[in-house]
């Protein structure tokens, strides 16, 4: 049974000997358990998206897409949807560069270099509730820490929680921060990765400061630079926890993401509306996919 | 040539390096006022950070927010909670993980792409689009507020079979084919070869668990009463009903905080070093 | 091949069937019990029951109510110790409380009995899962005196005649004034009667001291109470108490829409300033002295007296509407028993809800908390005259309940769609404040989504 075909899945060619095949069998844990508690409960999504539902939340007459149109010619769900996209993307944004340029600036010898490592790396330390939690206490309208300490400064800060567009400031944010953290080990340890011989032979070229930091060293990062921006997008289009403390999908709706609207038709607005929820569940499982896809596309696999 | 490169780099690199430092501080200052606020605050009254600013005097520094944290939030046994949980959540991804990973990349059978296919796609479903059906289903199975409850959708996850796999897929088939020729069984084979080729790789699929299971915050606050709640919920439900007192709120935080954080002052060379071969390649 | 065709059949079989597998609680599972008037268990039920009854109770009082409600209930476990044992549980605020308790209708695990929200009374009586306070009171004749409750407060649970739950903690709105800035500003207390007065006061403070002059949680009860107190129903036909639901509300119309124009004003003048939806903002504020007059509940007294001591005073809600038939709304939480727990844990249910609006239990918790006793017999003790005599805010307290007449307009919006219409409203009217559009705007969009919220709720009622 010698199968010496090199797979593009990255498969060995099989050697020459006959190996017991119980090693298949290993997969079945993981895939069970993903069968069951991510797959199953897709369809079964999809099934309750096609269905309304009765003021605890069974599903009860079949109505085809009508939910879906429900929600499509809804004016306030392109709303939504553009506004966990923004979120998304500028959480991650601020996280990914902020702690880029903290990680380049940190690479070469600082005065105090490891007690600001160790002040970077804080945040990594929060939550995403916890961190909501500290931020409430900053930008709180009227009496907001933030805002009455640049009051001390002469700066007049917005207001944070009540304004539309600061709002989504606010939580972007509080999201950049707390993800500030993570991306910056990450990108420490990227930038200590590469090669010392690399870095000197640029610098005998005449590269300082910028430019090496710009042509060498961002491009050898790469890779840790799209994983982060990948699954920082994707976490991001999820974004619920600090929506939930911080501004509960105010004001007027500014801040509301999938997630959020999902929990509230399904578990906030008192009667839940299962079908209607479910209709927000697959829209985002979608829009994730996309992105996912697009992604992997623009910045090819990070695995490269 | 040299010696003009190097005398003309000093005097640059003296005020290069000034900046450089001032930039760090602000930024690191920046970084750590959310920090230093919520730990000042907690110390003090209500209201006086609001009045008095963020660098108050030390005289009316109090514990009370604290005694009030613990009389309405149970954080001990949430912290526990939430421990376990994590502890168990994260065994069981790397487990199941690196069991399917191996299947995935070194035994050859048909099939094998669509597993692959399948688990690929769990990477798309967002945990909140899947509550519903999960909950259903750990209710009737009877486990709602339980620690086993909280842990069990999520006993497996996609990203740790997808990574772990690149790792694998990346060890040279001959320490493989070796192990097994020695007569090693596929587990041997895996535990004893595999993954400690990919040390790097296991610490990213470890800390990335670890992370996911402590931030979990929604499944939580759905599944659990009281029994089994963990801190995120905790310090949500603090945030809401310590509307009047921010001061107990920031205290609350704190709390569940200095763990966390004292695991990462502690470990954070230990943290990039692991990562460091981790998700470059 | 030959791996291959197990693989894939054993994948399909498991979608397949488990996605056709009926979860509990599809259509037609029997949520809805049968109707129970009539069939309520009296004494004899509890009486005959072996060992302990275990009993359970959620609520969402947080933080120093949540402290003092486990005390009494403690104390209650002790005095039944051997027959009756409650366990407590904190599900978060009320929203999140009333999320966990539609997850635990459908996975049929509810408590014994549930600490409510007021808002959600509509809900919960269309839901049908408790028996109504009325039937138990008939077959518990020695238990709980309905007639003792003050009837400002048991009419909120009264739907279509019939008493549904038993308020436990209430609240009123106050009109809370820092005396120090008022009298700086030289603004009279006395002076502050009516909406017009305040709304005068305030623009004075501002431009006096420079310090705003108003300040109200961004909650949709506090518009409630603009309706209520100006004597309109805040949702039609008649605030969803009659037979016939509620589908409309009245917020765009009449002396509410006047009201609340006047108080968007303040905000939009900069007068006003925001109190954040969970009114921290506005406290802080208030104790930070920042702001001089704030509208918030009388529960906020506990955090008042635990920050930096100052002048402070509360008055009543300002009026706007005809006497005799306006008054502001109860808020706080009632007392729901469940209709699938056992009788004997249902006769038990009674007994916890017997001494909760007791009037000994009521006074204690009425000082450690903010809420007004509702049990009439309380102000008959001593200790309760002397603690109303060295806590002349508390008093008044008392005396706006008992103050206010029993009208439809003052006994609050009954529906299911209530918590959904709510989140909308303040969102919209908290637009208008921030000058992001106008108030007839804001009110205009508020009434159509509420009519749409009032429709959707009805058809899956009807489903």
């Amino acid at each position: 049974m010698a199968d010496t075909t090199a797979g593009t899945d990255g498969a060995r060619p099989r050697s020459r000997r006959r190996m017991p095949a119980t090693g298949k069998w290993l997969v079945l844990p993981a895939l069970l358990l993903l069968l069951v508690f991510v797959l199953r409960p897709l369809v079964r999504t999809v099934e309750l998206s096609f269905h309304a539902s009765d003021i605890v939340g069974n599903p009860t007459r079949f109505v085809g897409l009508a939910n879906y149109l429900d929600l499509f010619t809804d004016p306030g769900f392109l709303r939504v949807t553009l506004v966990t996209i923004v979120i998304a993307l500028l959480g991650t944004g601020i996280a990914t560069s902020a702690a880029l340029g903290a990680a380049l600036l940190l690479r070469r010898h600082v005065l105090g270099g490891g007690l600001f490592a160790v002040v970077f790396s804080l945040p990594f330390a929060y939550s995403a509730a916890s961190a909501s939690a500290v931020f409430a206490g900053l930008f709180a309208p009227s009496v907001g820490i933030l805002n009455t300490t640049l009051a001390r400064v002469g700066i007049d800060g917005p207001a944070w929680l009540s304004d539309p567009v600061a709002a989504v400031w606010a939580i972007a944010l509080a999201t950049g921060w707390y993800e500030f953290g993570f991306a910056f080990l990450v990108l420490t340890a990227a930038v200590r990765a590469v090669p010392p011989e690399t870095i000197e032979a640029a610098q005998l070229d005449g590269a300082g400061g910028w430019r090496l930091a710009a042509r060498i060293l961002v491009p050898i990062m790469r890779p840790s630079i799209v994983f982060l921006t990948v699954t920082g997008t994707i976490s991001g289009l999820q974004t619920f926890a600090q929506i939930q403390v911080l501004t509960r999908g105010g004001p007027g709706g500014a801040t509301t993401t999938f997630v959020f609207q999902l929990f509230q038709l399904a578990f906030g607005n008192g009667t839940p509306d299962f079908g209607r929820a479910s209709v927000v569940a697959v829209v985002l499982v979608v829009v994730i996919a996309a992105v996912t896809v697009v992604q992997f596309r623009l910045f090819g696999r990070n695995d490269a | 040539m040299t010696a003009t490169v190097t005398s003309r780099r000093r005097p640059r690199l003296r005020a290069a390096t000034v900046v450089r430092f001032l930039v760090v501080l602000v930024a690191a200052a920046v970084v750590f006022f959310p920090v230093w606020t919520s730990f000042v605050s907690a110390f003090l009254p209500s209201g006086v950070v609001v009045r008095d600013g963020v660098l108050p005097w030390p005289g009316s520094l109090t514990l009370r927010n604290f005694v009030a944290v613990t009389a309405s939030v149970h954080l001990v046994p949430q912290y526990l909670v939430s421990v376990a949980v994590v502890t168990l959540q994260t065994t069981a991804q790397v487990v199941t993980g690196a069991l399917a990973a191996y299947a995935l990349v070194f035994p050859r059978w048909r099939g094998r792409a669509l597993a692959f296919g399948l688990v690929l796609l769990t990477l798309a479903v967002p945990g909140e689009s899947i509550v519903i059906p999960n909950y259903e289903l750990v209710s009737a199975i009877g486990l709602r507020d339980t620690v086993l409850g909280v842990a069990l959708p999520y006993l497996a996850a996609g990203y740790p079979v997808f990574l772990l796999r690149q790792a694998f897929a990346a060890v040279p088939t001959e320490i493989w084919e070796a192990s097994r020729l020695d007569g090693a069984g596929d587990l041997r084979s895996l535990f004893a070869i595999v993954m400690p080729a990919c040390r790097p790789e296991v610490t990213t699929a470890v800390i990335w668990s670890a992370l996911s299971a402590w931030n979990g915050f929604f499944w939580p606050l759905l599944i659990t009463d009281s029994g089994a709640r963990t801190v995120q919920v905790g310090i949500s439900q603090l945030a809401a009903s310590e509307a009047s007192d921010p001061s107990v709120l920031f205290a609350g935080t704190v709390l569940v905080v200095v763990p966390t954080i004292l695991l990462v002052v502690l470990a954070q060379r230990l943290l990039v070093n692991g990562l460091a071969r981790g998700v470059l390649h | 091949m030959k791996t291959r065709i197990p693989l894939l059949v054993t994948a399909a079989a498991l979608l397949v069937s488990l996605a056709a597998c009926s979860s509990p609680g599809t259509a037609g599972t029997g949520d809805r019990p049968a109707d129970t008037t009539g069939s309520a268990p009296g004494p004899s039920a509890l009486a005959k029951a072996d060992g302990v009854t275990d009993i359970t109770i959620w609520h969402g009082l947080g933080a120093a109510n949540g402290i003092a409600f486990q005390s009494a209930i403690d104390r209650f476990n002790e005095e039944h110790e051997g027959k009756i044992a409650v366990k407590a549980t904190y599900q978060g605020v009320y929203a999140d409380l009333l999320a966990k308790y539609n997850a635990g209708i459908r996975s049929k695990s509810t408590p014994t009995v549930l600490l409510g929200g007021d808002v959600a009374t509509g809900f919960l009586t269309d839901v049908g899962q408790s028996i109504p306070a009325a039937d138990m009171a008939k077959a518990n004749p020695n238990g709980l005196q309905l007639g003792d409750l003050a009837e400002q407060a048991t009419n909120y649970y009264k739907v279509d005649g019939v008493q549904q739950a038993v308020p436990m903690n209430v609240s009123t709105p106050m009109l809370w004034v820092n005396r120090t800035i008022l009298a700086k500003a030289g603004v009279d207390t006395d002076d502050l009667t009516t909406l017009d007065d305040v709304v005068a006061a305030a623009k004075t403070i501002k431009a006096k001291t420079g310090v705003a002059g108003y300040s109200m949680q961004a909650d949709d009860w506090y518009i409630e109470q603009l309706t209520a107190t100006a004597g309109q129903d805040f949702c039609l036909p008649g605030n969803g108490r009659g037979s016939e639901p509620a589908s409309s509300i009245s917020i765009n119309s009449g002396q509410a829409k006047e009201n609340i124009t006047k108080v968007a004003d303040l905000y939009r003048s900069g007068v006003a300033v925001d109190g954040a939806p969970d009114g921290s903002a506005a406290i802080s504020a208030f104790q930070a002295g920042k702001v001089g007059m704030i509208v918030m509940s009388s529960g906020i007294l506990g955090a008042l007296k635990t920050g930096a001591p100052f002048d402070y005073q509360a008055l009543p809600f300002p009026t706007s509407g005809p006497e005799g038939k306006s008054g502001p709304v109860i808020g706080g939480s009632g007392l729901w028993l469940s209709a699938t727990a056992t009788p004997a844990q249902q006769v038990a249910g009674w007994e916890l809800e017997t001494y909760l609006t007791s009037p000994e239990v009521q006074e204690e918790f009425s000082h450690a908390t903010g809420y007004v006793p509702i049990n009439t017999k309380t102000a008959d003790s001593a200790s309760q005259q002397q603690y109303l005599r060295e806590n002349p805010i508390t008093e008044r307290f008392a005396d706006q309940l008992a103050g206010t007449p029993v009208v439809s307009a003052a006994a609050g919006c009954v529906s299911g769609a209530m918590t959904a219409i709510k989140a909308e409203n303040i969102s919209q009217i908290v637009a208008a404040f921030n000058g992001q559009k106008s108030v007839d705007e804001a009110l205009d969009a508020a009434a159509a989504k509420a009519k749409d919220s009032f429709a959707e709720y009805q058809q899956q009622l009807g489903n």
